[in-house]
């Protein structure tokens, strides 16, 4: 989120509707990251991703002027473009389609690699790299509306009420998604989802 | 707390700062009691941290440098787009007004030119010989019927004085358009008509117009020097 000294989105907005070459690179730069994690969680696929990055600034690019603030944020406006053109892809191709729990697709996370912090031994960055990969195949084979939730919730921390904007869609409605794809997702994981660290009930913090 | 109210707030119990004070200590103390809520809790940890792991690993993902040059390019492409469209739309609003001025100026001077085309005027035209006088049609102020215009003309013949009214003659009517005659006759005739004939000449045979009518009745006279 951008701090008080940077220009709001609705004012980077009305800069770019004006010709302001400065004004969309910021807009670009604050925004293309959520967006970019967002189709990637949704597709599975780092060129799906970019797609979706490139045709919803494209759409921007031609129709911001039919953003209207009364109706929402810009940040909503931009996701909204890029669930319309997620649906699409994932329209397109099959391979999206909610995956049965043995299929073997592997799934890539971008630039990820094994990555381990500084005192970690090998087995806990392979063991952490095993954990994204299976979180990331769990939330690829959600229904496409609890996996949007997640997306944003979960993996990207949103807030419900950001969530909720971004999706077009009551608060509430981002909890229920939330708590039911949660749901599903412990029972995904449920038997290799062996923790880094086991949390301590008395403390019952998870960090 | 019951187990139904805990499972609705076991996802965010498992996060830190999640949830209010009260409503953590409440939970926790709901999981101390109760196995199977904290078997949930543990699940919902773990859970968690698996999103904790993989949003850390999300952290350094973005859309790559090349996406962000060819979108300020579509950018600055669909703004010179915009700018041509517009310059051209005010070359075509400039070009309709200057045919609608064209128009309007054309229109001004056809009107001009009909209202000038339907005033009456005198006009003399020869037919057979006969010099024929369209005269104008004129209403006194108080609307009375129209008077015959006394016009001097100066015609292939010679100068002519005034039309003089006979005194016994009706004016002649709006529609009617009237005709000169050229007469011979005697001065002394032209008395009758009206004309003032001093009694020395009486006898001398004269030329003179007749304005008759379409009727045939003279309407009034000139003579012909």
């Amino acid at each position: 989120m951008p701090d008080e000294a940077e220009p709001r989105d609705e004012e980077l907005l009305r800069r770019m509707m004006g010709g302001d070459d400065d004004a969309f690179r910021s807009f670009y730069l604050r925004h293309q990251r959520p967006i970019y994690r967002f189709a990637l969680h949704m597709t599975g696929r780092p060129e799906s991703a970019e797609e979706v990055v490139q045709e919803a600034f494209m759409t921007l690019i031609r129709e911001g002027a039919k953003f209207d603030s009364a109706r929402g944020t810009p940040q909503g406006f931009l996701f909204g473009i890029a669930r319309n053109h997620v649906r699409r892809l994932v329209e397109s191709d099959s391979r999206f389609v909610p995956l049965a729990e043995d299929d073997d697709l592997h799934v890539r996370a971008g630039q990820a690699s094994l990555s381990y912090g500084l005192g970690e031994s090998l087995s806990d960055g392979l063991a952490r790299a095993e954990i994204t990969e299976r979180v990331h195949r769990a939330v690829l084979a959600l229904p496409a509306h609890y996996r949007e939730a997640v997306s944003l919730c979960d993996l990207q921390g949103f807030d419900y009420a950001a969530a909720a904007k971004a999706l077009g869609c009551p608060i509430g409605t981002v909890r229920s998604r939330l708590a039911r794809a949660r749901e599903m997702l412990v029972a995904k994981l449920r038997p290799a989802a062996a923790p880094l660290k086991k949390p301590s009930t008395a403390a019952g913090g998870a960090r | 707390m019951t187990c139904a109210e805990f499972e609705n707030i076991v996802h965010e119990l498992a996060r830190p700062d999640a949830l209010d004070k009260s409503a953590a200590v409440r939970a926790k103390f709901h999981a101390q009691t109760c196995e199977r809520c904290a078997n949930r809790l543990a699940q919902a940890q773990v859970l968690a941290l698996a999103f904790d792991e993989a949003a850390q690993d999300a952290e350094r993902l973005e859309a790559p440098a090349h996406i962000e040059s060819a979108l300020v390019s579509a950018f600055r492409e669909h703004r010179r787009s915009l700018e041509r469209n517009r310059h051209r739309e005010r070359r075509t609003r400039l070009r309709w007004l200057e045919w609608s001025a064209l128009a309007a100026a054309a229109a001004l001077l056809l009107a001009i030119g009909a209202w000038n085309f339907s005033r009456p005027r005198i006009e003399q035209t020869k037919r057979n010989g006969r010099a024929v006088v369209t005269n104008p049609v004129n209403s006194n102020a108080n609307g009375a019927a129209p008077q015959t215009e006394l016009v001097e003309t100066v015609t292939a013949e010679g100068l002519n004085t005034d039309f003089v009214p006979v005194p016994y003659g009706e004016s002649l009517s709006p529609d009617d358009s009237g005709l000169v005659v050229r007469v011979s006759m005697t001065r002394s005739a032209l008395g009758s008509l009206g004309y003032p004939v001093d009694e020395v000449h009486a006898g001398d045979v004269v030329q003179a117009d007749l304005l008759v009518g379409e009727d045939g009745l003279p309407r009034a006279v000139r003579l012909v020097q």
